[in-house]
């Protein structure tokens, strides 16, 4: 019973692991295409960077919280590690909770403490400035997500991910991305913002010189960075089982589909984060409040009322 | 071999450049060459394990090149690229020296110890590239408590003092800011600029040297080739300011591939990658840019006494766009209108943006203060080079 | 195993408070609460009240995130350089502490609690979550609000209407300034200009 356990615990580390690799591999290739430099030699990009992090010596800043600033490097891909127990990565979640989606959301919401402990740790004023902007997306993003959430949750009664997977492969039942496309979006946008990736990128800014990273060199870069990619895998596994039907599909087994869909999800998230520029919180959290906020509310409204009437 | 000497090997170097006043020329063959080599540039010293000086300049540059240098944490080495054609053998030079395990060893030796609450090493520390404040009363760490001021929503809160540039990525060359911050709210901004090497020769501008050869040369067009090129030089650091890193390195390889055309007319329509086209018109038309930059830093065309140069009249999303227009003029000659040519001196244009930048960016936040700085673009270096020779043409 | 968990749990949410009042920073003295609330989530988790125990560790992760910046914003130094005491009118406080710890505690030991153990209610939960009467949250919420679910939920839309009420009426900037004296100034004059051009 428990070397099961340990093996599946191991196997879904080393499933997330592969995706996030595959993710900052896909990145480096796009920006060397970019550059107009060679994709297929970008793919071991994030190897070597790994490699050259691990060697460097940390850098320490006068009168840095050095305790703050490790533990928040620790804790961000700890929260990414801890968040994906309760996905299903393959045939089964590693500990399927009665409880998941909200065990999901407090994991997640963990990426809130350990950046801002890392930028305001670092004693910099990029830090600082860095940390507290990632705080504002935080309550710019974290309200609709939280609805997107539970709306999923209310289709299926069940606050599960195994049962909310289970009901979209019921005969008669759609995938929950054609009832609520809505709060399907808004995962997607929260998942980039969570993940600190793409047009959501502000708190680890170029024009604040790394923000939240700017002081960090070795082991700290690399948790930091790390831990990003795979709270960004995290995230694209989370809408698998949530809107997009978990494991069904024809022809495949489960654990295949769960996989396919979790890298094409992947895949779109790392493209937007290439394609779109940055969404300042300035002017993105008016419309965070006042349009997608009443939107999800709404949709959680009409899932509601589909469930009531049974036609889902 | 060991372990590290193997893991150094894997390692690409993330270099850290700075560029001193009147070297934009070796900046440029710099770039490039950090582009063609599959490498990204470090955002900061922390992240750096390659120092790239363009060009040495006076006194203060040198200060700051030696500051950022004890940030670098090891491995790290130092390279000074004097002229462009020097910048390839510079960069193969500081890889050789990034692989040679002993050569490391030996020079991190004599490197006083770091550590983060010495009071010996923290007045030299303190003074961090993007971080200074004023010495009112020591703390650990050796630095000063801020000091309190009202601020824009009527509360009492501490200011921090922060300087922006010259050693700073996607930062005009040989521009500093000092900014008093209250959150990251700009109260107060002065503006200096940095001097060249007072024994070198004088600073000459390479811009608008360069617009001024292409005038004076055969087809009328090569000065818009000139043009764009200084277009996408600015296009690329405003875009990687902005957030658009991927549009900046299409930009900037753009930039390159320009260039190389003005250099050698003859070759030029085979320069140029078709995809830039299409990623240029996507920068000109993303809804979502002007969306997130648009009514910043508004110049109206009587702002100044003398007039402000019709260049930077606008916000920063016009005159972004008029920068795309600049070089969708040579990319797609056929398909853009017939416009006015705007010509204005690059230094003209540059004294008045300095000139009203400290009123721009008071109670801006700092994200809106580096859009701004980068949308004005001023180019201290024609500055600098019509100060010192008058006389001569400046584009 | 229960027991040790609560035992760990215990021990470190008292320390972690103890350590509030230690620290000399305002970041390390918010995380230290941060740290005890989670402690004191924990023990939540093993009466089975799964939906409650990381409903706290949620909510108070991010309460405590956006109290540290609120601090911080009134004492920007970064890193929170200069130490200072984190514990004011000592007397009077510790009074009240032991006042409230008293009550506490002698409603802990004194109230006529339900024998049985929180196991048997667990054990019958059917995988409907939230829906089955053996499930412990929802017994929890039906003991403490009982009859009275229609009174908690108007008491909640008062509570909620009257601190959106109290941040109106206490903002510097009404929406005079924003519009004009005769409200028609479109888009509003605001020191920084949103994403809608409202």
């Amino acid at each position: 019973m428990d070397s099961a356990l340990l093996w599946s615990i191991i196997g879904g580390f080393v499933v997330l692991g592969v995706l996030a690799y595959a993710a900052a591999a896909l990145s480096a290739a796009m920006s060397a295409r970019e550059s107009g430099t060679s994709a297929v030699a970008a793919l071991t990009l994030p190897g070597q960077e790994t490699a050259r992090l691990l060697i460097r010596q940390r850098s320490v800043t006068p009168g840095a919280d050095t305790l703050l600033a490790r533990i928040g490097t620790g804790l961000l891909p700890l929260a990414a590690l801890m968040s994906v127990l309760v996905i299903p990565l393959g045939q089964h979640a590693i500990s399927d909770l009665s409880v998941g989606v909200v065990w999901f959301n407090a994991m997640e919401v963990l990426a809130w403490a350990a950046v801002w402990m890392v930028g305001w740790g670092s004693n910099s004023s990029w830090g600082l400035v860095g940390a507290n902007r990632f705080l504002a997306q935080g309550l710019a993003y974290e309200l609709p997500h939280m609805f997107a959430l539970i709306t999923a949750a209310v289709g299926a009664g069940s606050l599960r991910v195994s049962d909310i997977a289970a009901v979209q492969g019921l005969p008669g039942h759609l995938w929950f991305v054609v009832y609520m496309p809505a709060a399907f979006l808004v995962f997607l946008l929260s998942a980039l913002g969570f993940a600190f990736w793409g047009p959501f990128d502000q708190p680890i800014g170029r024009e604040i010189a790394g923000g939240a990273a700017a002081e960090l060199s070795g082991i700290d870069r690399l948790l930091l960075l790390a831990g990003r990619y795979l709270l960004l895998t995290a995230g694209a596994a989370m809408s698998v089982p949530l809107f997009l039907g978990g494991g069904a599909g024809p022809l495949l087994p489960a654990g295949a589909w769960i996989l396919l869909k979790t890298a094409a999800v992947l895949a779109v998230l790392v493209w937007i984060g290439h394609r779109v520029p940055a969404v300042r919180m300035e002017r993105f959290t008016e419309v965070s409040w006042l349009v997608l906020l009443p939107l999800t509310i709404l949709q959680a409204l009409a899932v509601s009322i589909f469930v009531l009437v049974g036609w889902m | 071999m060991d372990l590290t000497a193997r893991l150094l090997a894997l390692g690409v170097p993330h270099p850290f450049v700075i560029t001193a006043p009147g070297f934009t020329a070796v900046r440029l063959a710099v770039e490039q060459q950090i582009r063609e080599r599959g490498w990204s540039e470090a955002l900061s010293p922390a992240d750096a394990d390659m120092l790239v000086l363009c060009g040495s300049g006076g006194k203060e540059f040198g200060a700051v090149a030696g500051r950022v240098w004890e940030q670098l944490p090891a491995p790290r080495t130092r390279t000074l690229v004097p002229d462009p054609d020097a910048a390839s053998a510079c960069l193969d030079a500081a890889v050789a020296a990034l692989r040679d395990l002993e050569g490391l060893r030996r020079l991190e030796v004599d490197r006083p110890d770091a550590a983060p609450m010495d009071m010996d090493m923290a007045g030299s520390d303190s003074d961090k590239t993007g971080m200074d404040m004023d010495m009112d009363m020591e703390l650990p760490g050796g630095l000063p408590m801020a000091d309190r001021g009202a601020d824009r929503d009527g509360l009492k809160l501490d200011q921090l003092h922060l300087v922006l540039g010259p050693a700073l990525s996607d930062w005009p060359s040989g521009l500093v800011v000092r900014l008093v911050l209250q959150g990251d709210v700009a109260q107060r901004a002065g503006i200096s600029v940095l001097d060249g090497a007072a024994d070198g020769p004088p600073i000459s501008s390479f811009w608008a040297d360069l617009i001024g050869e292409a005038a004076q040369s055969e087809p009328i067009e090569h000065v818009e080739l000139v043009n764009a090129a200084a277009a996408a030089d600015s296009l690329q650091r405003f875009l990687n300011v902005a957030g658009w890193p991927s549009a900046a390195r299409i930009v900037r390889r753009l930039r390159d591939e320009l260039l190389a055309g003005a250099a050698h007319p003859a070759a030029r329509s085979r320069a140029i990658d078709p995809r830039s086209r299409r990623w240029l018109r996507a920068v000109g038309r993303s809804r979502v840019l002007r969306w997130s930059v648009a009514g910043l830093g508004q110049l109206g065309p009587g702002q100044l006494d003398d007039g402000v140069p019709l260049t930077l009249v606008g916000d920063v999303t016009a005159r972004v766009l008029r920068w795309v227009d600049d070089i969708a003029v040579v990319l797609d000659p056929v398909s853009t209108d017939a416009r006015e040519a705007v010509v204005t001196s690059r230094a003209a244009s540059a004294r008045a943006a300095l000139t009203v930048l400290p009123h721009l960016l008071v109670g801006q936040e700092l994200a809106a203060v580096r859009l701004i700085v980068a949308s004005l673009d001023p180019d201290i270096e024609a500055l600098q080079a019509h100060a010192a020779a008058p006389r001569k043409s400046d584009g | 195993m229960q027991t040790v968990i609560f035992l760990i749990c215990a021990v470190g949410a008292v320390a972690a408070g103890i350590a509030v009042f230690r620290v000399d920073s305002m970041a390390r003295a918010t995380l230290a609460l941060l740290a005890s609330f989670i402690f004191a989530a924990v023990p939540i988790l093993l009466l089975g009240l799964s939906y409650l125990g990381i409903l706290v560790i949620l909510m108070m992760v991010m309460e405590m995130m956006i109290m540290a910046v609120f601090m911080v914003m009134y004492m920007m130094n970064p890193a929170g350089l200069m130490p200072m005491k984190m514990v004011h009118n000592n007397k009077m406080s510790l009074v009240i502490a032991a006042a409230v710890f008293v009550l506490l505690a002698a409603g802990a030991l004194f109230t006529p609690w339900p024998s049985g153990t929180a196991e048997a209610a667990v054990s019958g939960s059917t995988t409907t979550g939230g829906r089955s009467a053996a499930d412990p949250t929802l017994a929890l919420g039906l003991d403490l609000m009982g009859p009275h679910m229609l009174v908690m939920i108007v008491i909640g839309l008062a509570l909620f209407a009257s601190m959106v009420a109290v941040v109106v009426l206490s903002t510097h900037r009404g929406r005079y300034d924003r519009f004009g004296d005769d409200l028609q100034r479109r888009p509003a004059d605001d020191p920084v200009r949103g994403g809608l051009g409202k």
